[in-house]
């Protein structure tokens, strides 16, 4: 299904890349239309959309799904000191 | 290939003076641009530094006014640590990574060529900072003053930029060449320690650099768009400079010393001809540096006015981080015992790397503790551990490399006579200078002030005459690599009978190193073993392994 | 972007491709550039009155975000494509991106431009510091983005990329997914979250 470059990890399957795209534009709205409701807890529900959005882009867009798992050390270890350095600055 | 010229420069491949002034991308030539620069600015920051000291003689000294000492440290500080140290170690494991990995260059040459380059605009927006003055906040640059500066803060910000892009894209390409690029057969744990080293201090490099360009970022605006990031008065929060700041710079001092670690793993085993002790537990201790170096930042900001109750936790981080450096300090120690030592000058620097660093590794637990530190915070107690580290132990450990790898890249032997001479002017010298910087911090004397109480003269004076000796100690080393660049004992390949790839090639190396790729089915530490030994009986012939 | 020597010649312990891990370890250095500019951000706002964000135009910066993710689908269609040895397709997918690409950063400059004009500026409270900091370094990144991808759709034109040779599209995608992730993050902390 998708062509091999040579050298590459045997042919991967291609995710359905207009199905990832319609999840996004939906929880995009979703996102939007949340701010005019009442009673909706926004940060919790926000903040768990968009981290959402942000994996599907990272797990199918950039593949990091199929691609090598240093790709996903390299990519997900930064998060790990970030989160300390904002907790300092805004204790 | 290999042209020896006898009595004069040993050419390699025909490389003419003028390749390496220009754009040029191969390592060996960035390396040695990386190395000839840096070494300018070590000159430079060591003027910097015995124009402070010569000041500091007499306690009330007209001759430097507060604004010109001030701007003085900020720029010491500034050059040693970004033009000098940081570059310098860059330009030796630029020339001799990819040799000990078995390759032909690193994984981008041209981007390693870039990287050189901006060090040059850097440098320029650095001095020039210097010239017009108002870089007068420290290396540390902390806000309201850095906010309250002229000109030259501004510049000085900009200059940090290009360096600190320079070191991202260079960490880069070490990590890239290092996890793809190594010979046939050679496995991570069969890696030259050096590359291990590099390979933790590019990670820091990479995962730390760009906070610090954040917040100078953000200081640029602050001075020149009037964005009130860190200004009190406007409800800014400087404290948030001195977080993202140290975020970064503490890890940075692990980027100043990792490459030391490498250069003594490397440096101790040949001269002690036994194998390294405990390889895995100094690869993986230097990973572990690497990462935990990035949780103890706030141990520079305990009297900041932060959070009482967050401080315990970067207490205790701050003390933990000792233990993976304990560890490596135990192997060189384990490899040393029982070994068939020679005092080559290079052997002398490492050793005195293992203790002088471990004298800067006590004061940093002592600094580590609270309680101590908030008595001793800016005061000549953290400058005499700083520079127990960072020149008793990098500075030491960088004299080591070169002396042990300039045969390499010159064909030639530095005079081991001079190096003697080198070694011991220096290592008296900075004790007398550094040790008694103790004693006046415990006793208050503070840091960064161009006068100070009478009671501290006394001290102040053994610490300059030190000083003087420390500075004039360097010149027999620079007059030795100049002059045995033509007169020096030819070296041949392998003068040390060192088992690392490097010492394969002829010295200096062909153009294109390796002209077919070496394999490899051990790690390069089997002193006294029977592979060893065949090895080094055999003539190496040029070109061949 | 390909003159690396010869990402296969030795044997590391894994094949990948040198501009691929290169890309993804300059990414990792991306995310700590942001998260240095979104702590600025959210300090900032936290020292700032409610409703400092109140002079944000959602809806447009909505639409917007919407036109990003759309960019970002199509770069990876123009990967697909060129993967399948299609070059006309790869060629119109690229023009695509940056065609949307210019869209979403005309519409960030218009938005930009409003807000100035209505007193809304960088040096004029924290909350526009922190706002204009961080969105115009995303900006900066969108703009180099698009250079890049012009880059991509001459060489596309010329034939230099073909189904045996097209790393460069994966590596520019990856930069490009991580300007759409940046952009997905920001979108919510500033212009939604309270």
């Amino acid at each position: 299904m998708s062509g091999a470059d040579p050298g590459k990890q045997p042919a991967r399957r291609r995710p359905n890349y207009l199905l990832v795209f319609l999840a996004l534009a939906a929880m995009t709205a979703i996102e939007v239309a949340i701010i005019y409701v009442p009673g909706v807890p926004r940060v919790p529900v926000l903040l768990t959309m968009s981290l959402a959005k942000a994996l599907l882009v990272i797990l199918f867009f950039m593949h990091l799904n199929s691609d090598s798992r240093w790709f996903g050390f390299i990519f997900f270890i930064p998060f790990l000191l970030v989160i300390p350095l904002l907790l300092v600055i805004r204790i | 290939m290999t042209e020896t010229v006898s009595g004069g420069l040993i050419r390699h491949g025909g490389r003419k003076v003028s390749d390496y002034l220009v754009f040029n991308t191969d390592h060996k030539v960035i390396g040695i641009q990386y190395l000839v620069v840096s070494f300018a600015f070590f000159i430079f920051g060591g003027l910097l530094a015995e124009a402070m000291r010569s000041h500091l003689l007499t306690p009330n000294n007209p001759i430097l006014g507060g604004e010109v000492y001030n701007e003085m440290f900020t720029i010491h500080g500034t050059v040693m640590i970004f033009l000098w140290i940081i570059p310098a170690f860059t330009g030796l494991a630029n020339y001799v990574v990819p040799l000990m990995l078995g390759a032909n260059d690193m994984a981008f040459p041209k981007l390693n060529a870039l990287s050189f380059w901006l060090l040059i605009p850097g440098a320029a927006l650095l001095l020039l900072s210097f010239f017009i003055g108002g870089a007068g906040s420290g290396w540390t640059a902390y806000a309201p003053l850095s906010l309250q500066t002229s000109n030259g803060q501004t510049l000085w910000a900009i200059s940090l930029q290009f360096i600190g892009f320079s070191t991202i894209f260079s960490g880069l390409n070490f990590l890239v060449t290092i996890f793809n690029m190594r010979a046939p057969g050679m496995t991570l744990t069969r890696m030259p320690l050096m590359a291990w080293a590099i390979a933790a201090t590019s990670i820091i490099q990479i995962l730390g650099t760009p906070v610090l360009s954040g917040a100078l970022f953000m200081l640029i605006l602050n001075r020149v768009l009037g964005t009130n990031f860190f200004a009190a008065s406007a409800g800014g929060d400087p404290l948030m400079w001195q977080n993202l700041f140290w975020f970064y710079s503490h890890p940075a001092v692990y980027i100043m010393v990792l490459p030391a670690f490498g250069i003594i793993s490397e440096v101790i085993p040949v001269f002690a001809r036994k194998p390294i002790f405990g390889y895995r537990l100094i690869a993986v201790s230097s990973m572990a540096i690497a990462i935990a170096g990035f949780l103890v930042w706030a141990h520079h900001m305990f009297t900041s006015g932060m959070d009482p109750l967050l401080r315990v936790p970067f207490m205790i981080t701050s003390m933990v981080i000792a233990i993976p450096t304990g560890v490596k300090i135990f192997s060189w120690l384990a490899t040393i015992w029982g070994g068939k030592l020679r005092f080559t000058t290079s052997n002398l620097f490492a050793l005195a790397f293992i203790s002088m660093f471990v004298i800067g590794g006590l004061s940093g637990i002592f600094l580590a503790s609270v309680p101590i530190d908030i008595h001793v915070q800016d005061t000549y107690f953290v400058v005499a551990h700083l520079h127990y580290v960072l020149f008793g132990g990098s500075v030491m450990a960088m004299f080591a490399g070169l002396y042990y790898w300039y045969p390499k890249i010159t064909g030639r032997l530095l005079d081991e006579g001079w190096g003697k001479v080198h070694f011991w002017m220096t290592f008296i010298g900075f004790n007398i200078t550094f040790l008694p910087m103790h004693v006046l911090g415990l006793e208050g004397m503070p840091r960064r002030v161009s006068s100070y109480a009478p009671e501290f003269q006394p001290l102040n004076i053994v610490a300059t005459l030190g000083s003087f000796l420390l500075a004039t100690g360097t010149l027999p080393f620079m007059v030795n690599s100049i002059v045995s660049l033509w007169r020096g004992k030819v070296a041949g390949a392998n003068p040390w009978r060192a088992l690392g790839l490097e010492w394969t090639l002829p010295s200096p190396p062909p153009i294109h190193n390796f002209p077919t790729p070496p394999t490899v089915d051990s790690d390069p530490y089997g002193y006294g073993e029977p592979k060893a030994r065949q090895r080094l009986a055999a003539p190496s012939a040029p070109g061949g392994n | 972007m390909s003159e690396a020597t010869p990402a296969v010649e030795h044997i590391g312990s894994e094949h990948v491709d040198n501009r691929k891990l290169g890309m993804w370890i300059f990414l990792a250095s991306e995310v700590m550039l942001f998260s240095s500019l979104i702590a600025g951000f959210i300090n900032m706002k936290a020292r700032s009155p409610a409703g400092a964000s109140d002079v944000l135009n959602v809806p447009l910066t909505a639409v917007n975000t919407f036109i990003l993710i759309m960019s970002s689908t199509t770069v990876v269609m123009a990967l697909a494509a060129i993967q399948d040895g299609d070059r006309k397709r790869l060629r119109n997918y690229l023009l695509a991106t940056l065609l949307l690409g210019g869209m979403f950063f005309s519409i960030q400059m218009y938005e930009y431009r409003h807000l100035l004009g209505e007193g809304f500026t960088p040096w004029g409270s924290l909350f526009g510091a922190g706002f204009y900091t961080v969105t115009g370094f995303h900006g900066l990144h969108v703009l180099i983005g698009l250079g890049l991808c012009l880059a991509l759709i001459v060489q596309a034109i010329q034939g230099k990329i073909t189904a045996g040779e097209h790393m460069r599209v994966e590596v520019f995608g990856l930069y490009w997914h991580f300007v759409d992730v940046v952009w997905i993050v920001l979108f919510t902390i500033i212009y939604l979250l309270p």
